[in-house]
């Protein structure tokens, strides 16, 4: 039987280690607030069957005119490319195929000739020009639809050159929110606990894994990342002292500050939608139990009370519930509750090894971790109310600790597929899958909120 | 001892045949009721038997396993295989002539049915039943009496007279799949909309303008009497994809 390797060692360097297999946490993520309904009757009027948003993205002009571009703006297209091949309501078409000459056309609707894209199949057209002086650079990006050769989206960006794919993210999230109205994620980060010689640290990086810097650097082992709501800071565990304790560091580096120090376990710090409250997993009793806390570490009150192990818990988007795991029925499995620890509820009835629950920011799903019966561990979602599971990945390794992006509509796990654990992406269907670390011994990926206003 | 167990034996083996004669009158008897009741009245014939083969299906999954993904699809046919219907007819083959036999016959309740129709005790019979339906044009939000069924009889049609009246401006066809908006109908008692509130905006202007302008001018069914004072005080939230 396969463990999820950080209890190994938890379980060589706490006497309680054998608790920490199931508080091997998923972290709770900010959460959008949600239309509040109330009681209100609600009409759905749905839409025609969805199919990709065909969009052509040509290369990014550099306006100096030089043959070879610098290679910021290279950067610049190919990060619009990565970042909207991600988001799986778009397609982008291979730029072999278009017909148009970039170099030829210029950046205004009137220069653009719209049926050399229409005949490409495109929908949508991004085009760019950048000026690169020393060590500036200026970008100016705008968004058309293609049928109607209107501008959509046009903005402006100055900046330093290393800046590139910032304003790219930045553009890309403009055009995403145009386009659906809901704001887009390519301006998030994820963190993610790196293996190294002296123990385990705490990292942080951009969606397509560029940009990694370390936040940890106390050659300690430091576990279980969780963000704060304002995503300035990072919740975790470390045996910096020796015992499991729930600390908060600054995301970009600091003294971190002990959160929980209770005897035993200290894990799974998630903090609530509106920031104001911290569950976390507590065994001082000598059992692994559910506590919720006041931001600040005081208040600390007691939601669970069994016999069995209860660990992990995950907020729901709107504060009112939580969902952790429990053994309180022999396997373990996916258990809601209100957050005031009343109406305890089962959630997952399939599968012998269920953990590391996270509840998507929309409200409709939790996302999980389940062994099959072929022993393998695999990420799946389960619908709340209807106890609804679906399976998201198969057949490819290990797939573990999924974590939802702040929009709700993609998932980050870790996966073995390749051999090392690495760090993975999907669509909150199971489709797009994709690799964004290039090196191994990634685990507990966390999927920060929103970071830009 | 031994006579006395041979003269009781006896005694079992006569009544035993009598329990047997018994028996056999009793199923003949019954029998032969059936045979000629169904003689009598034809919905009691037996009907043509339909042979049918049955399928061994595999060994059910456990309900208790985790889901699994379906296996991907199959590859294509090769080129020697058969085309199912393509919806094209095939030239060189004459098409087939209607088999006579096949066509169906008039059971003979119907056959006395229509040949009843001429009979004025016929139409005074239709003319009763139609006096026990509903008008001819019916009735908006139906006849239920079930305040929640009313209720949903009612928002499926809100959810169609809305589907059914909002244009999509031609510019916006390909950017159909994202656009959506949320808002709040209050319905007065004659359908007509009092009010509206945007809860949830979409950036697209012309979408929204274009969505606002119906509200303005669309004239909605006519909630039940029993749940106006819902619609109209309380609203309904509606989420709206074009």
């Amino acid at each position: 039987m396969r463990r999820p390797r950080d209890e190994v060692i938890l379980r060589r360097l706490c006497p309680h280690a054998p608790l920490l297999l199931l508080a091997l946490t998923a972290v709770a993520l900010p959460a959008q607030a949600q239309t509040e309904a109330g009681k209100r009757t609600v009409i759905e009027i749905g839409s025609p069957d969805f199919r990709p948003y065909p969009l052509a993205i040509p290369d990014i002009r550099d306006m100096a005119g030089e043959k070879t571009p610098a290679p910021a703006i290279r950067e610049m297209t190919d990060t619009l490319r990565w970042n909207f091949d991600l988001a799986a309501t778009f397609k982008v078409l291979d730029p072999k195929s278009y017909i148009a000459d970039p170099k030829k056309e210029g950046l205004a609707a009137a220069s653009i000739k719209f049926e050399d894209w229409v005949n490409v199949g495109a929908d949508g057209l991004i085009k760019g020009g950048v000026t690169v002086a020393g060590d500036t650079l200026k970008a100016d990006l705008r968004f058309f639809d293609v049928a109607s050769g209107r501008q959509l989206v046009q903005k402006s960006y100055t900046g330093k050159v290393e800046d590139a794919k910032r304003f790219a993210r930045a553009f890309s999230d403009e055009v995403i929110f145009a386009l659906t109205g809901t704001r887009g994620i390519f301006q998030t980060r994820l963190a993610a606990v790196r293996k190294t010689k002296s123990g385990r640290e705490l990292w942080v990086m951009d969606l397509d894994g560029e940009g990694a810097t370390a936040v940890t650097n106390n050659g300690s082992i430091n576990l279980l990342p969780a963000w704060s709501r304002n995503g300035q800071e990072l919740i975790f565990t470390s045996y910096i002292r020796h015992n499991p304790n729930l600390y908060s560091t600054p995301v970009g580096g600091g003294r971190p500050r002990l959160l929980s120090g209770e005897r035993g376990l200290n894990t799974g710090g998630a903090m609530s939608p509106d920031g104001s409250k911290l569950a976390l997993t507590l065994s001082r009793d000598g059992n692994s139990e559910i506590y919720v806390m006041n931001a600040d570490g005081t208040g600390l009150k007691r939601l669970t009370n069994e016999w069995a192990i209860d660990s992990s818990p995950s907020w729901s988007p709107n504060g009112k519930r939580i969902a952790f795991v429990s053994s309180r029925w022999g396997d373990p499995h996916i258990f809601v509750m209100n957050a005031d620890g009343t109406g305890v509820k089962r959630i997952t009835d399939r599968g012998t090894y269920n953990q590391t629950p996270d509840w998507s920011p929309k409200g409709d799903l939790i996302a999980f971790t389940a062994r099959d019966e072929r022993n393998v561990f695999d990420i799946f979602t389960v619908n709340p109310e209807t106890k609804e599971i679906r399976r998201l990945t198969q057949d490819q390794g290990n797939n573990e600790e999924p974590s939802f992006s702040p929009d709700g509509n993609h998932i980050v796990f870790t996966s073995t597929r390749e051999g090392k654990s690495q760090i993975w992406i999907m669509a909150v269907d199971g489709s797009n899958q994709r690799r964004i670390t290039k090196k191994g011994g990634f685990t507990t990926p966390a999927w920060s909120p929103y970071l830009v206003k | 001892m031994y006579e006395t167990a041979r003269a009781r034996s006896r005694a079992v083996n006569r009544a035993f045949k009598w329990v047997l004669g018994a028996s056999l009158a009793l199923h003949v008897g019954v029998f032969g009721v059936v045979v000629y009741a169904q003689s009598l009245h034809p919905k009691l014939q037996v009907h043509d038997t339909i042979p049918v083969e049955l399928v061994r299906l595999g060994k059910p999954r456990d309900p208790a396993l985790l889901p699994r993904i379906a296996k991907s699809a199959p590859p294509p046919p090769a080129d020697d295989t058969v085309a199912l219907d393509t919806g094209k007819t095939d030239k060189t083959k004459p098409a087939p002539k209607p088999d006579k036999k096949k066509t169906p016959e008039l059971s003979d309740a119907a056959r006395r049915m229509l040949e009843g129709a001429a009979d004025d005790r016929l139409d005074k019979a239709l003319a009763k039943v139609e006096e026990l339906e509903g008008s001819p044009e019916g009735v908006a939000h139906g006849t239920t009496t079930d305040p929640a069924r009313a209720a949903r009889g009612y928002e499926a049609q809100v959810a169609a007279s809305l589907k059914q009246a909002y244009q999509l401006p031609e510019m916006l066809k390909s950017q159909q799949q994202f656009l959506s908006a949320e808002f709040v109908l209050f319905i007065e008692g004659n359908g007509r909309i009092s009010r509206y509130e945007i809860v949830k905006r979409h950036p697209n202007d012309l979408f929204m303008s274009a969505l606002e302008s119906l509200l303005k001018t669309h004239q909605l069914p006519a909630p039940p009497p029993n749940l106006a004072s819902r619609y109209r005080d309380e609203g309904v939230l509606v989420r709206f994809k074009p």
